[in-house]
């Protein structure tokens, strides 16, 4: 496992690449999208563990922190979507080059999710997408969001819109939720190679949505297990599915 | 805007297992000690609501080098051959990372911060090693007074209804302590390490009076989250009475605050605090 920052000096990403042990000859970059804010921080084991499992089965596990979160550089908040594919598709082009890979997967969890729809959507180069308790659209983020944002116990008012929210210590501006919220993951225009997966720790309106949407296409798997990641107690945990990443790891090295 | 400190991924201890970020100030505040920064429990090196991240830059940007590691097992750090005591594991990497950063940046004075189960592993390493010279915790060990409990039965008594129920609570705690679910079943990778009992309050103030004559000095930190066994601002003092913290320490009670500080009024209280330390 190596870990390294990409880019300028002022705007550096924090990555993590975990590589197979022996010469493999699948030459697939895996390109792991964390969820927001406090979900991040209860992922981050998880993920940390997919890409070992990944790395063991010969393909090559990304994991990047997003522009002014964890280890990455800066400390305002995303304007917009745009500004963040820009500095995406810079790691990914980096780490494409450096890996010398020719196929490259997606993966995403919740916000995550979206992010890598939207970078599958993008990106010639990807070829499979893997959703993982995703949400169905922007606005659908921004409405739980929303929910957390007014919970929190020290807010004196509800959130309102043109300002930048503190969602349980994590920043959201006001531009970046109006620029998510009109993504919709039904609206992208995958390529008709586009492998599309949907693992899922419970049923719910997301992930019946997108099954009505995408039909047969979109090869959903429920692996019941703790999918709480948006919720926050006073200890700070995390989450680890065990059950649920050992399947996702599979259906990827399957693909 | 042009940045007043650079950052390195520092990869240390045995087989480089160890994964750390090392914020180095552009001008270094001459004679300053180095912050080192651990892990709040499970969670990785940046901290509850980025807060390790935004600290390390902002004292970076003041002049100070701060360094945040994972402990082995935690956040990109891989597993390690040390022994089963978790304490020990802890205490003996904060040394490696001294040692590692003794050679690399030259710093032979250091100053420990941590959140909850890191709180107590800035105290052991202030205990076990003489190069730490400042201890910031958050939530450490706490340890029920007579004032605590006084408090305590004061607010129940305040109305029938709660005295009945604070007497329903204790009886159904004691019948329901020996029927609490084990973890749940994992693979070895995914398992995460039981925390070691806290010692007696007897060996704790111990140690603070070895270290205060050393010199050292302590932020010490109480959050609301504590409430159940921390219940006033001076309960610290109260703890430790055969301590003579002199004015070596800085007492902080913030009961509105939540263990992880999600409100930025309180980490910025706490900043401030632990910049403090670092001046001498």
């Amino acid at each position: 496992m190596s870990s390294f920052f990409i880019g300028p000096p002022d705007k550096q990403i924090f990555a993590v690449l975990s590589e197979p042990r022996q010469q493999s000859e699948n030459n697939t970059l895996v390109v792991l999208c964390y969820p927001f804010g406090q979900e991040y921080m209860r992922a981050h084991r998880a993920y940390r563990q997919l890409a070992n499992l990944l790395a063991r089965s010969g393909f090559t596990a990304l994991r990047f922190d997003y522009p002014a979160c964890g280890d990455s550089y800066g400390d305002v908040p995303l304007e917009s979507v745009s500004e963040l594919m820009a500095d995406l598709q810079r790691v990914v082009d980096t780490v494409q080059g450096r890996t010398q890979a020719t196929r490259v997967y997606v993966v995403g969890l919740r916000f995550g999710a979206l992010i890598a729809a939207k970078i599958a959507e993008q990106m010639p180069a990807v070829n499979g997408l893997f959703l993982w308790d995703s949400y169905t659209s922007g606005a659908d983020f921004i409405a739980d969001c929303t929910k957390q944002a007014a919970s929190q116990v020290f807010s004196s008012h509800e959130p309102r819109p043109g300002e930048t929210w503190s969602v349980h210590g994590f920043p959201l501006a006001a531009h970046f939720r109006d620029s998510i919220a009109t993504f919709d993951i039904r609206n992208c225009n995958f390529s008709s190679a586009m492998k599309l997966h949907h693992i899922i720790s419970h049923e719910n309106v997301a992930s019946r949505a997108l099954h009505q949407h995408f039909g047969v296409r979109l090869n959903q798997k429920l692996i019941l297990s703790n999918g709480d990641w948006n919720y926050v107690d006073k200890e700070g945990s995390i989450l680890m599915p065990a059950a649920l990443i050992s399947t996702l790891s599979k259906t990827i090295t399957r693909a | 805007m042009k940045l007043k400190y650079s950052e390195e991924v520092m990869h240390f201890g045995n087989d480089n297992n160890l994964v750390g970020i090392l914020s180095k100030p552009l001008e270094v505040m001459a004679k300053a000690p180095l912050l080192i920064i651990v892990n709040a429990g499970v969670l990785h090196r940046v901290g509850p609501c980025r807060f390790s991240v935004k600290l390390a830059r902002e004292l970076a940007s003041q002049g100070f080098t701060v360094f945040r590691f994972d402990y082995s097992g935690v956040g990109d750090s891989g597993f390690s051959a040390l022994g089963h005591d978790l304490q020990e594991n802890h205490t003996a990497e904060l040394i490696q990372a001294m040692d590692t950063l003794e050679n690399y940046v030259r710093a032979d004075r250091f100053v420990i911060h941590g959140l909850c189960s890191g709180a107590r592993d800035a105290f052991h390493a202030a205990v076990s090693d003489k190069r730490v010279v400042g201890v910031s915790q958050v939530d450490g060990y706490s340890y029920r007074t007579s004032k605590y409990y006084w408090i305590k039965v004061k607010e129940k008594l305040s109305s029938v209804g709660g005295f009945i129920g604070f007497v329903k609570r204790r009886i159904a705690a004691v019948f329901n302590r020996a029927s609490e679910d084990g973890p749940p079943s994992a693979t070895a990778e995914m398992t995460v390490a039981q925390w070691p009992d806290a010692p007696s309050c007897k060996i704790v103030a111990e140690g603070y009076r070895e270290l205060v004559p050393r010199g050292v000095r302590f932020v010490v930190v109480y959050t609301g989250a504590w409430q159940d066994t921390y219940n006033y601002e001076s309960q610290f003092f109260d703890m430790y009475s055969r301590v003579d913290f002199c004015k070596q320490a800085k007492l902080i009670y913030m009961p509105e605050s939540d263990h992880i500080m999600t409100n930025p009024i309180h980490s910025q209280q706490l900043t401030s605090a632990i910049s403090w330390l670092l001046h001498d």
